[in-house]
């Protein structure tokens, strides 16, 4: 593992600065392998799900999370939201420790990071209304506003572009775009300074994508809020963020400015991710045709090695993540 | 191949509103062709691809007009006896969500294996067994007996995906309706089930309909387009022809509402507004109350789907110059 990353500071100014960030989980087993593992007291075996170097976010920037399913970018937003436990390692927001802390230390947290989810559906409980929902945070966090709580609604919900009647009603009379509106709308509630977007407009059609999007961009510009935007469409990811970061079974392995992401990629698994963006979004030919490998990650060295087509004998030895150039760190052998 | 002619279907809803949720809709598929339908949630075009399977839920419907007639046999108002002749054998149907659409309980051999025993109750366990595995290899499962035993669960997306397809391919149909088999999946992954399915077409000969809103994925797998808003059918043609350069407002919207990965850097364009209820659609043309072109005349008048001089069909009184 590199070490010059321990320390890693891109931004002069973060708002979030995550250091080696680790993550894993049991792998689930049969009832016999259970068995046998309580007879010969063997810990379980556990599955590496996130692994990542340091990265940091700058106060009012939109930092993108790219990669496949299973990149381990969803375990990541769950790290640093609580949901999951880390194995290990440290992440600090606005100079508050966020890894391993609980009560009102990560009360204190969840104020000022709050989460949009990615199923406009499952993330909104569909026997609360609208009022019910976006007051909630307030009222965990014991707060009352200072104008009178129904104002304080009224804003919120105008902000994200729903109208006022929208406060008595269901989830399940809203359309998908809607709803994720209102998902929104409880993540801003409590004005907090980062948002964790986690695949936020990947259920929506392209149409209501396109709003979702430009709302979010509004917001960001109006509150000045840092934006942790996760993603697959390498096209959206592209468009939102300042910079962006390239997730491969939990590794980070790729840092670099949104601007430099086509021409200026130098992971082959960023070509990889590309490759197949550009012959969908501009039909541009296929350099190679994709084969259906399900990959088998290598116990040592470089995570992609098994299917880089760059590949030698030193990919057996972890590459560090070098910094190449401004904004930009690449973990490979092979760079440039 | 599949001919679609004057198509309406008008549902009653639980209220009693009547909701015309397709209005005249005539399509034509060529044998060996793919038609891809493109169109927001809520524009109609699953409910026409559950229509042509006759998947619809009869209960709901209040009025249909017009037919829906495959290889040369009117399925419109046909019998079930007549409908399992060609549901799961000659129409074969990619459904958009393997976790719901499969059985959680059965192994992906007893998944595929059913449709053949439905269709062909005394077959050879060796028969079965051939075809099973064909239709796995056709869908891009390089091993298939490594996954025959295992259970949907046990599978990757990428791979309940592809055993979808095997679903639908294994009595080789000559029509397969894919309702959106690549939502929300990785690019690369979309980009290797579209070559799966096109080879299905350039290889075998099949007739496919491609259900998407995602346009990038239509041009990548589709012969022709069929942009549908509000269960109206605003544009039809050539795919290539109607993504370089739309004719109607909506299309044009709709090109532009896709994220792009060209060198300019700029957010998608969002269309305003959104797509009305089936019975709150506007009394003249479906898109005038969000169109950036409307004039008078659109706001009165319902336009008709016209020739160009170019060979697609438009429903647009003002249609945009290329």
């Amino acid at each position: 593992m590199p070490h010059q990353s321990e320390n890693y500071q891109a931004v002069t100014d973060p708002i979030l600065s995550v250091g080696q960030l680790r993550k894993s989980f049991v792998v689930e087993d049969t009832l016999t392998q259970r068995f046998r593992r309580l007879l010969s007291r063997e810990a379980p075996s556990r599955v590496m799900a996130l692994n990542v170097e340091g990265f940091s976010v700058a106060r009012g920037e939109t930092l993108g999370i790219l990669g496949e399913s299973g990149s381990g970018k969803s375990t990541l937003a769950r790290v640093l939201m609580g949901i999951y436990e880390a194995d290990g390692g440290q992440a600090k927001l606005g100079g508050r420790e966020v890894i391993g802390v609980s009560g009102q230390e990560r009360m204190a947290v969840l104020r000022q990071m709050q989460m949009i989810f990615q199923d406009p559906f499952g993330s909104l409980d569909p026997r609360m209304t609208v009022r019910q929902i976006i007051a909630e945070p307030l009222k965990i966090h014991g707060i009352k506003p200072e104008g009178g709580m129904e104002k304080m609604l009224q804003q919120a919900l105008h902000e994200v572009g729903l109208e006022p009647g929208a406060l008595e009603r269901y989830p399940s009379e809203f359309s998908g775009g809607q709803r994720q509106r209102i998902g929104i709308c409880r993540a801003l509630i409590l004005s907090p300074s980062l948002i964790i977007a986690d695949e936020a407009v990947s259920a929506l059609d392209v149409s209501v994508q396109a709003q979702i999007l430009e709302l979010l961009m509004q917001l960001r510009v109006d509150r000045q809020l840092s934006l942790l935007f996760i993603s697959h469409d390498v096209a959206v990811v592209r468009q939102i963020s300042d910079r962006i970061i390239l997730l491969y079974h939990g590794h980070l392995v790729e840092e670099l400015p949104a601007d430099r992401l086509i021409d200026g990629a130098h992971h082959p698994y960023t070509r990889r991710l590309l490759e197949s963006a550009m012959y969908l979004r501009e039909g541009n030919p296929l350099k190679v045709r994709p084969q259906s490998i399900a990959p088998v990650f290598p116990a040592e060295g470089c995570c992609y090695r098994n299917i880089c087509p760059l590949q030698t004998a030193e990919c057996g030895k972890a590459p560090p993540l070098l910094q190449i150039g401004e904004n930009h760190r690449v973990a490979c052998w092979h760079h440039g | 191949m599949l001919k679609i002619q004057n198509f309406s279907l008008q549902l009653r809803a639980t209220d009693g509103r009547l909701l015309p949720v397709l209005e005249n809709i005539s399509l034509e598929v060529p044998a060996g062709r793919c038609l891809g339908i493109a169109g927001e949630s809520g524009s109609g075009k699953s409910v026409l691809a559950m229509n042509i399977a006759g998947l619809f839920p009869e209960a709901v419907v209040s009025a249909r007009s017009g037919q829906i007639e495959f290889a040369g046999q009117v399925l419109t108002g046909a019998d079930e006896a007549t409908w399992q002749k060609f549901r799961g054998r000659r129409i074969g149907f990619i459904f958009q969500e393997p976790m719901t659409a499969m059985n959680p309980l059965m192994t992906l051999y007893e998944q595929i294996s059913e449709t053949v025993y439905a269709h062909e109750p005394k077959s050879a366990r060796e028969l079965v067994d051939a075809k099973v595995r064909q239709a796995l290899l056709r869908a891009g499962f390089s091993d298939p007996d490594r996954f025959l035993h295992s259970y949907p669960h046990q599978l990757s997306g990428g791979m309940r995906q592809r055993a979808m397809i095997a679903m639908a391919l294994v009595m080789e149909p000559d029509l397969i309706i894919a309702d959106e088999p690549t939502t929300a999946i990785d690019a690369e992954l979309q980009v290797q089930l579209l070559a799966e399915l096109r080879a299905q077409i350039e290889n075998e000969g099949r007739t496919m309909l491609f259900i998407s809103h995602d346009l990038g994925v239509i041009r990548a797998v589709s012969d022709h387009l069929a942009v549908f808003y509000c269960g109206c059918l605003v544009e039809n043609g050539a795919t290539s022809q109607i993504l370089a350069s739309p004719a109607h407002p909506y299309t044009a919207d709709l090109v532009s509402a896709l994220p792009r990965l060209i060198a300019e850097r700029k957010l998608p364009v969002a269309i305003p507004g959104s797509l009305p209820a089936p019975d709150r659609k506007p009394s003249g043309c479906v898109y005038s109350d969000r169109c950036r072109f409307v004039q008078e005349k659109c706001r009165k008048i319902r336009p008709h789907s016209e020739l160009l001089p170019d060979g697609r069909r438009v429903a647009c009184f003002y249609p945009l110059k290329s």
